[in-house]
């Protein structure tokens, strides 16, 4: 009976509470957030350029809202939540009376639902004539419906909806109870008192990535380079986020898939009785199917037009070195910032000046491989600790390494770096050399000599030769870790458990090393 | 073949809360025609896609055979456990009837039946109306009018087909129906229950973690959605921590392994919480009744403790004897227990816990999930987050050498950094010995051989500074 009464008032069926017996259960919503903070995580294996329709990472969103709270039970509905929010995440703090029950709610308002929210009940069918114009409505009932197919009662008798070939449509009398237009987080609270709020909402929403980009402009001299660092962040939601305080964290974090109840909004298809004629293709073994009319509402997803930032003349100000955050690291950026909807942004990570390296060329050969003049990379090596000039927490990042020539700049490598703490080392991508080059040839067995060990080790002839007008150091990585190669009196060391040749080329050089395997 | 289709598509496509039993029932007793015919509603779930769905409603019965139905049932309803009790009354059958009205479930019902036709001139609107015996429903619709035969809208021509009525058989919904031999006449409470697909419950937590005090507060909330396709309202809602089992399985339980790299070990406790059980299951009652809508998830707190004993460590593991070429992140770990000494003293029902650290303005930042089973009280929990970004190891082949046919000697160097201004425990744990015999010829510490496949250390690396682990081992491959 109670029911009956509440029903009566037409309140959404969530608002029935058996605490609140007598008590109303008032609905506020809150449009949207007064202030927002935006912390953004990088997708956990993310590599290379965001792809800005399907963005891996993360962010945290904790909103701070004014709610105005009635004496007694109330329901307080957050709009303007980032689409991507993850429901079961949220977390509402400033409430008096503590969140009874948050709920998220997934049934939308779509010609499907309103036919489903409707059945059973009184509709208005209007049908026009086509050849003058006019229209005639009738009041009908829904016996059947969504799905597949609406079957109307009207004072003629039983009609399938659009089956006849006439122009019809339906006309509703309201939004059946419990349907939004989008998916709503509510939270049900008793205050003691009314009286106004401020509440913390957080939450975690997927749609967001942030990377490091590393621009490294090589000195005149051609012993440093200056460091600058872009943080590139991306917001794949529909909503902005105006003026937010907009924090990105470095490391890997573990997530955990959540199969959230996803969004429930269909078209309405309607499947008419089979309109097979006489003059159906007679040579198609199967009859041809149904009439099938869908009217759908699908979204347009377009993308804004992208706001990039263009490279100013002189670097911004970096923001302060990162602050750790358990085992992470937090950037902040200093000012509140705007971060659109649909859109990219950069701002500054950090500015190093005069960041001395060292170029190393590296080409890895397994033994026996035939290698033919092959090209080498080039490598700047680079030492993260205050001697070496840096000695900052490095995230992973893109690096494009450039060089001026009578001003203009060109590029000169590109490449990835992984998560660099202080004190590792840091090695920039600067090109491909085919000036400095290497060989390895096998050595044809000598029936006369007996091979030395086994008697099956086989010779190997690695030659390295620098076409350039400067000297040159080569490192040479040969086979696996652990593996064991054998040379004639010169020492080669083992890096990283491999063992490496490591020669020193003179301008137009060369230099050879055997070792049997 | 199409019409088969097409009610696997009606079953699937379950829609609606507020429904109706808006056909024309043959004894439509107490059918409402707006709301829910639902009664007072208890909802039992599990964590296995389980639920169980009591409904007392109240029915006004004849005397004698009467057909009763019952709209409002969740439209994931396992139909062959449903069970009815009627005082005074014996059940004679239960019929589950799911052959949906449609415009051609309409047409094909009435083949052999006579249709009105009304044929609309496209010039001019002009309306003729003519009665149409229904031939055959193939691929088209076959007519006779007036004596001859045609297919119905042959010429495209608009023709609205009118049909009489709604044929008996056909619903808007699947709907139960039970036929009851009643021995007296009046009003009384039938007791419905059935098991539903479509509900399911998890936990959240949210721990929010201070390194200094060395404490988590841990906030439980219990999670439950519902997919079934019918809202159930102003329930009892009573959650178990526990699976029942389903009949699909074999009863042997799963195989999945725990010990992959990422997941939460745990250290079963052996405490009883202070929590209602049933047999082995724990119970969580909502406090209050609630309306479980189609399509909604719902959290509710259970859980609020504060100041639990917490640390924060870190872990790596090396697969195979491996080389790496750059250092790897070691693994950070949250480890608390759930234990009553500890602070939190409660069963942990299995979920995902979300671990927040505040940062420099007091403001708790996301610093990583992990999931956890259905954890008994006293269990102490190793719960992975992410990498650190600080702690790292590089693992080294340092050679390899042959011993024998088929034995190797492997020397592997493990270097531990730590860019941290202060000093860290690093578990380095070695795995993979299992394959084959493996033995430690030497290592530099003692490390603990806890099953044939690891050997773990627990190595000490000061503040920005690093540590170097040592050891050989004798291998078959």
């Amino acid at each position: 009976m109670r029911r009956q009464l509440l029903l009566a008032a037409a309140l959404p069926a969530s608002a029935l509470l058996a605490g609140s017996a007598g008590a109303q259960t008032t609905t506020i919503t809150s449009p949207a957030p007064d202030r927002v903070a935006l912390t953004v995580y990088r997708s956990p294996y993310g590599k290379g350029a965001m792809t800005l329709r399907y963005l891996g990472g993360f962010a945290l969103v904790t909103e701070t809202r004014r709610v105005r709270l009635p004496r007694g039970p109330a329901i307080v509905r957050f709009e303007g939540v980032a689409e991507g929010i993850v429901p079961v995440s949220a977390i509402v703090d400033g409430l008096p009376g503590g969140a009874i029950e948050k709920n998220r709610d997934a049934r939308l308002l779509s010609p499907a639902s309103l036919v489903d929210g409707t059945l059973g009940r009184e509709v208005t069918l209007t049908r026009t004539d086509t050849a003058t114009g006019r229209q005639t409505s009738e009041a009908a009932t829904i016996v059947a419906g969504p799905a597949p197919g609406v079957v109307l009662k009207t004072a003629t008798g039983i009609e399938a909806l659009r089956c006849s070939g006439l122009r019809e449509r339906l006309g509703f009398a309201g939004v059946p109870a419990g349907l939004s237009s989008k998916p709503v987080l509510s939270v049900t609270t008793t205050s003691p008192t009314a009286r106004t709020v401020t509440v913390r909402l957080s939450y975690l929403a997927s749609g967001f990535d942030w990377r490091a980009s590393y621009v490294a402009s090589l000195a005149t001299d051609g012993r440093a380079v200056d460091l600058f660092a872009w943080l590139t962040l991306a917001n794949d939601n529909p909503e902005a986020f105006s003026e937010a305080d907009v924090q990105a964290v470095a490391g890997r974090l573990n997530r955990v898939a959540v199969r959230a109840v996803p969004a429930q909004a269909r078209a309405l298809r309607l499947v008419c009785y089979p309109l097979g004629t006489t003059t159906s293709d007679l040579r198609k073994r199967q009859f041809e199917p149904a009439d099938e009319i869908v009217v759908t509402g699908s979204r347009v997803m377009a993308f804004a037009p992208i706001t990039q930032a263009v490279a100013p003349p002189a670097p911004p100000a970096p923001p302060p070195p990162p602050e750790d955050l358990g085992d992470l690291k937090l950037y902040r950026v200093p000012t509140p910032t705007t971060v659109a909807a649909r859109g990219q942004k950069q701002v500054a990570l950090l500015v190093q000046k005069a960041v001395p390296f060292e170029r190393r060329y590296r080409r890895a050969v397994y033994p026996g491989q035939r290698v033919d003049g092959a090209t080498t990379s080039i490598v700047l090596v680079l030492k993260n600790d205050k001697q070496g000039g840096l000695g900052v927490p490095l995230p992973a990042g893109s690096t494009a390494l450039y060089a001026d020539r009578a001003g203009e700049r060109l590029l000169l490598g590109l490449g990835a770096m992984s998560d660099r703490a202080i004190g590792e080392t840091v090695r920039l991508a600067a090109g491909v050399s085919s000036q400095v080059t290497l060989t390895q040839l096998v050595a044809p067995r000598d029936p006369a000599a007996p091979a030395p060990g086994a008697g099956r080790a086989r010779e190997v002839v690695l030659t390295a030769s620098n076409g350039n007008a400067f000297p040159v150091t080569l490192d040479v990585p040969i086979g696996a870790a652990g593996q064991a190669i054998e040379t004639d009196g010169r020492e080669v060391g083992r890096v990283d458990g491999t063992f490496t040749w490591s020669p020193q080329l003179p301008p137009g050089g060369k230099a050879e090393l055997r070792y049997r395997y | 073949m199409r019409k088969t289709i097409w009610r696997a598509c009606g079953l699937a496509m379950l829609l609606g809360s507020t429904a109706t039993a808006a056909q024309q029932l043959p004894a439509p007793a107490d059918a409402p025609t707006a709301g829910s015919a639902q009664g007072d509603v208890a909802v039992t779930i599990y964590n296995n896609d389980v639920a169980l769905v009591q409904d007392v409603r109240p029915l006004t019965l004849a005397n004698g055979r009467v057909r009763q139905s019952f709209p409002d049932v969740s439209a994931s309803i396992r139909p062959e456990t449903v069970s009815l009790t009627v005082p005074d009354a014996a059940i004679v059958e239960q019929n589950f009837d799911y052959d949906l009205l449609s415009p051609s479930s309409l047409m094909e019902k009435a083949v052999g039946e006579t249709i009105t036709l009304v044929r609309t001139n496209p010039a001019t609107g002009a309306e003729t109306r003519e009665r149409a015996k229904v031939l055959a429903v193939n691929g088209g619709v076959v007519i006779e009018v007036g004596g001859h035969v045609e297919v119905l809208r042959d010429d495209g021509l608009p023709v609205r087909a009118i049909f009489d009525r709604v044929p008996d058989a056909l619903r808007a919904r699947p709907t139960l129906s039970v036929t009851l031999a009643s021995t007296r006449a009046g009003s009384r409470p039938a007791t419905l229950s059935y098991l539903s697909r479509g509900l399911g419950w998890s936990a959240d937590y949210v721990a929010l973690f201070d390194d200094k005090s060395g404490e988590v507060d841990v906030q439980g909330w219990v999670t439950l959605k519902n997919t079934s396709g019918t809202t159930f309202g102003n329930a009892r809602t009573l959650l178990v921590a526990g699976e029942v089992g389903s009949t699909d399985d074999d009863g042997n339980g799963s195989y999945a392994s725990r010990r992959r790299r990422m997941t939460t070990t745990t250290r079963p406790g052996t405490e009883s919480a202070a929590r209602e059980q049933i047999g082995d299951f724990y119970l969580y009652p909502l406090a209050e009744r609630t309306t479980i809508a189609d399509k909604q998830t719902k959290q509710v707190s259970f859980l609020d403790a504060k100041g639990v004993a917490a640390s924060a460590g870190y872990r790596f593991e090396n697969g195979w004897l491996g080389s790496s070429d750059a250092p790897r992140s070691a693994q950070s770990v949250l480890r608390f227990s759930n234990s009553g000494a500890a602070g939190l003293g409660d069963a942990l029902p299995a979920g995902v816990v979300r671990v927040y650290v505040r940062d420099a303005r007091g403001q708790p930042q996301f610093t990583g999930e992990n999931r956890i089973e259905h954890t008994p009280q006293g269990s102490t929990i190793a719960l992975p987050t992410g990498d650190a970004f600080d702690v790292k190891v590089q693992p080294t082949t340092v050679s390899r050498t042959r011993l024998g046919q088929s034995r190797w000697l492997t020397a592997m160097r493990y270097t531990l950094t730590n860019a941290r201004a202060r000093p860290v425990k690093v578990e380095l744990v070695q795995g993979g010995l299992d394959w084959g015999d493996v033995r430690v010829v030497e290592d530099s510490a003692k490390g603990e051989r806890r099953d044939a496949g690891t050997l773990a250390w627990q190595v000490p690396v000061p503040a920005n500074g690093s540590a170097t682990v040592t050891a050989t081992f004798d291998t078959r491959y």
